[in-house]
């Protein structure tokens, strides 16, 4: 199994050690609380992993001991409050070592989450976003929300609870299909999973919005949109951490300077110059620079120049082929924009910073640092100078043609050890992962393209048509794929092949092409 | 593996070329045989003896498949053949660039193609957004479908680099290629589409690069 996108952890990092050790994307939580966001170094991981001939839980949590002290609690989430909420479980019974909710031991630990853990998230969260100034956030109205909420729990609370109905619906007034569920432990004190049924649109209408939110991150619904805000694709109050001064170069030109064939050169010589500040360290691998222009007007413009996968700047001395490849992309769009306002203003000087680095503990051996061949590390080079994404998939135990494949990371097709993954283990939506599927045979009578569906006026085609296979739907999902699908391959008036079915209720939709 | 063979019908007077058809396929013995050195093979008895051992190394190759007519199934043999390295000494990494629509990984696997050693890429302009990728020695066989922009200096661009690097780059067209003008870099320029009134034949025809030449292939398909 590969890495969560979110871990939090707590101990007491080395003074040595950067928090970057992991990723660059740091948030420092409270007091010996960290999130790192991991979704940006998933691959470097992987590789790293397989060059130590171990699994990638295993390299994360030894690379966590030594930076943190054995003592160290980390738990392994895709969505950070989550993470948070079992955190703070571990830490109230003083348990120590990594956990992750995606596997069953954790998703039973994560049932326990109790409601002080729960409000004491919330109170620290209101800390984050009261910093990072969310709209519509107010601080004051929200602890009174925590505060009736408590009160609510605590009614609710008793030692023997109450008969299902008269307990939630006095209490909340929701719909709550699974609350209490308390099939094992009759006399066990309920926790919010017990809760997990009720309904967000509830939770907002007595607790406010804030704690609506919360409750929606504790307990996702299947299919429904996470509330996203500018701070973070998650919505999650993310206030990231960062060097008290970014480590960066500046360089003043003497006359203005337009084309990129005059300001390749200076880069790469700023580039080495960014290898030799003070505050340069052999170990670090940069994910994101910034290239920020004055021009001639003495304004400012930022050319970002973001890599795929942690870069080491030392590997590319002399030449910086994969941040030139890079600069080249952003500077091109920068100048097309610039362009289209027909602003022909010249660049006088710059200033290269380094935003975000992943700084490796000594321990850690770099898959960059050695000289290493693999085809695994060719693409993840080649994946950092190009300015759109190589895509590789796998197959998924899914009959629904679309959702019969996944986007493949770039580490799959080494897998040394992966003792963590639960063999065929099935989703709500009734798939699983694999790299072959038993429904492949189906699929050789499916084109090498599809589109999304649309409808198909057969108006304008012939009636001949072949029939191809009959897709059961989902019944139980309320998405698309839902519906049961005959397959045909529709041959137009001019003999071109479609690919295309007709549903439940009689329409044709239009779903591929045999080109 | 090949359902009912169709016999090649060929329109060569080319005596050289008979010759090599013919000694290649007296020695046919078994389907890596077909293929010639420096060729990529799809180990499809009919379709290598009909491109005289496979597609060359080095060079381009265009090939003219319009929309809806199911030309790009014979090319998917030999990116199976080359993924998994049945053909090859090793298996080779595939860049598949193609501009429109999204690739339907199951149809591949089903044919063969060893998913693993594909990368796709949505772009049509591949010289400016996928030129490392084109340069790197990572990807032998580079499939560049139905490109919106690929002028004439890039062509000559990428005929350098397939000469020097001994890659393969295919070109797949929309439409059907005509046998005058167009550019002198592909060495190979074949039209391929489905035979309306047989399902699962596909007919061949070589523009340039052999002697002018016309196959009706059976593969096992819908």
């Amino acid at each position: 199994m590969t890495l969560a996108d979110f871990i939090a952890v707590e101990g007491d990092l080395l003074p040595s050690l950067s928090p970057t050790v992991l990723t660059p994307r740091v948030m420092h939580w409270h007091e010996q609380t960290w999130l790192l966001d991991l979704s940006s170094c998933h691959s470097y991981w992987q590789s790293q992993a397989i060059r130590q001939q171990t699994a990638v839980h295993t390299l994360v949590e030894d690379i966590l001991r030594r930076s943190l002290g054995t003592n160290m609690r980390a738990v392994m989430a895709d969505h950070p409050w989550q993470a948070l909420l079992a955190l703070a479980q571990m830490r109230a019974r003083t348990l120590n070592g990594m956990l992750d909710l995606r596997h069953k031991f954790g998703r039973a630990f994560y049932q326990q989450v109790d409601w002080d853990a729960w409000f004491s998230c919330a109170e620290e969260l209101s800390t984050h976003a009261t910093t990072l100034a969310w709209p519509r956030f107010h601080a004051a109205v929200f602890r009174r929300h925590l505060r009736q909420m408590q009160a609510v729990i605590s009614q609710i609370q008793p030692a023997n609870p109450p008969p299902q109905h008269a307990s939630h619906h006095n209490a909340l007034s929701t719909h709550t299909p699974h609350a209490p569920h308390t099939p094992h432990a009759p006399h066990a004190p309920q926790t919010p999973w017990h809760w997990r049924g009720t309904e967000p649109s509830s939770m907002r209408r007595r607790f406010g919005m804030t704690v609506a939110l919360l409750w929606e991150w504790s307990f996702p619904r299947p299919g429904t949109d996470r509330q996203e805000s500018k701070t973070h694709p998650l919505g999650f109050p993310w206030l990231p951490w960062s060097e008290p001064e970014k480590p960066h170069v500046s360089r003043h030109l003497e006359t203005p300077l337009a084309h990129w064939d005059e300001l390749a050169p200076l880069l790469v010589e700023d580039l080495d110059r960014l290898c030799t500040l003070p505050t340069w360290d052999e170990r670090e691998r940069v994910t994101a620079l910034s290239w920020r222009l004055t021009l001639d007007d003495l304004s400012e413009a930022t050319v970002p120049l973001l890599f795929r996968h942690p870069h080491s700047l030392a590997r590319e001395r002399g030449h910086h082929q994969t941040a030139v490849f890079q600069a080249n992309y952003s500077f091109s769009a920068h100048k097309k924009a610039a362009a289209r306002e027909q602003d022909q203003r010249g660049i006088v000087g710059w200033q290269l910073v380094i935003d975000e680095r992943l700084v490796l503990p000594p321990f850690v051996k770099d898959l960059f640092g050695e000289q290493s061949d693999s085809d695994t590390r060719h693409l993840l080079m080649l994946e950092n100078q190009l300015s759109i994404p190589l895509d590789r998939y796998e197959l998924r135990e899914d009959w629904v043609p679309e959702t019969a494949f996944v986007t493949r990371s770039t580490h799959a097709d080494e897998k040394p050890s992966a003792p963590e993954r639960e063999p065929h283990s099935t989703g709500a939506n009734g798939a699983s992962e694999s790299d072959e599927s038993s429904w492949l045979p189906v699929a050789r009578s499916r084109p090498f393209y599809i589109d999304v569906p649309r409808p198909l006026d057969t108006e304008g085609h012939s009636t001949a048509r072949i029939f191809l296979e009959r897709v059961t739907g989902k019944w139980w999902l309320n998405t698309a794929g839902a519906s049961q699908r005959d397959y045909y391959a529709v041959i137009d008036r001019e003999h071109r092949w479609i690919w295309a079915y007709r549903d439940q209720g009689g329409t044709w939709w239009a779903h591929g092409r045999f080109d | 593996m090949y359902g009912l063979i169709i016999p090649m019908e060929r329109l060569t007077n080319n005596s050289d070329l008979l010759s090599r058809l013919h000694e290649l396929g007296s020695t046919a013995c078994r389907p890596a045989s077909l293929s010639a050195p420096g060729r990529l093979a799809s180990l499809h008895p009919e379709l290598d003896r009909f491109l005289v051992g496979g597609l060359p190394f080095g060079t381009i190759v265009e090939i003219g498949s319009p929309l809806g007519r199911g030309g790009r199934r014979p090319l998917i043999d030999f990116i199976a053949a080359a993924t998994q390295g049945r053909s090859t000494p090793l298996p080779c990494w595939v860049l598949w660039a193609y501009s429109s629509g999204q690739v339907y990984p199951p149809a591949w696997r089903a044919h063969g193609v060893n998913l693993s050693r594909v990368c796709f890429a949505r772009s049509g302009k591949p010289l400016a957004q996928l030129r490392p990728a084109l340069l790197s020695p990572l990807f032998k066989v580079i499939v560049l479908d139905a490109p919106t922009q690929l002028s004439g200096d890039d062509l000559t661009f990428l005929a350098h680099h397939a000469r020097l690097q001994g890659k393969l780059f295919i070109i797949i067209r929309n439409y059907m290629l005509q046998r005058d003008g167009h550019s002198i870099w592909p060495k190979l320029r074949l039209n391929s589409w489905r035979q309306p009134d047989q399902p699962g034949s596909y007919r061949l025809d070589v523009v340039r690069g052999l002697s002018p030449r016309t196959a009706v292939i059976r593969m096992d398909d819908i």
